[in-house]
């Protein structure tokens, strides 16, 4: 289990990796995309399945959709002026020798002491689900009205 | 293979390309992007250290932290979208041209 909490972290990181190299904004989506699903692997992979299917619902196929369509709602003119033409490419090489310098940093730890994943069960989700319903019930009710709000601000202002 | 470990290190480079992505890119949707992927590195260190603890308070805190951050891209790609829709209406009173790349 814990070779495939590392196997998803990593393509997680290659996933964003990607994306920071990518020329155009649709390509860099994508690259969000699989690090998002990535994500929600590792959640499932500690014992989160409702985590995971939220990150997969909410992230990969709601804000996703929203930020494909920002892409590419933009007039051709824009689109042209907004590919990322002034961006110095030798500055995306510091990502992966950042990676490669925690993984040398990190390396005698990922290997000496063995650890096995965390497993968190069916007893922490339904923990949440009463917290929920009881002493985060204002916090979610705050957020919630954040939600709304924040769907309310993309009705066009007509007047 | 220590778990810890690898959590943080995946965590930590996700975050830093998202860090990357926000100061090197001049493109708003991609500064939205980085944020998107620092708020997921901070999900997952968040979520595998509830697990670790048997905390139910770090799933729901998770929890929340999606929805917020959905919020925010929402407003985020709102926002993006009025700026281009003035550039596009009268070019040359476009206020934030310079972040356009």
């Amino acid at each position: 289990m814990t070779t495939a909490y590392a196997v998803c972290g990593m393509l997680a990181v290659v996933f964003a990796v990607a994306a920071l190299f990518q020329r155009t904004l649709y390509g860099a989506a994508m690259c969000l995309l699989g690090v998002l699903l990535e994500t929600a692997a590792l959640f499932v992979l500690v014992g989160a399945p409702m985590l995971g299917f939220l990150q997969v619902l909410v992230y990969a196929g709601a804000v996703m959709v929203l930020i494909v369509i920002a892409i590419l709602s933009s007039p051709p003119r824009l689109a042209e002026r907004w590919a990322d033409d002034s961006f110095p490419r030798w500055c995306a090489w510091l990502a992966p020798a950042a990676l490669l310098g925690a993984l040398i940093a990190c390396g005698p730890s990922l290997c000496a002491a063995p650890s096995p994943l965390p497993a968190a069960g069916r007893a922490l989700e339904l923990g949440m689900a009463r917290l929920f319903f009881g002493p985060w019930a204002l916090a979610v009710e705050t957020v919630g009205v954040l939600v709304l709000v924040a769907s309310l601000s993309v009705l066009r202002e007509e007047t | 293979m220590n778990a810890d470990a690898l959590a943080w290190t995946c965590a930590s480079a996700v975050f830093a390309v998202g860090t990357g992505f926000l100061v090197l890119r001049r493109q708003l949707v991609a500064m939205v992007i980085g944020v998107e992927l620092m708020v997921n590195a901070a999900n997952i260190l968040l979520v595998f250290h509830a697990a670790r603890r048997g905390d139910p308070e770090g799933f729901a805190a998770a929890l929340l932290v999606l929805a917020a951050a959905a919020a925010e891209v929402v407003v985020g790609l709102t926002l993006i979208l009025a700026v281009r829709r003035g550039e596009s209406e009268s070019p040359e009173t476009g206020h934030l041209r310079g972040l356009a790349g």
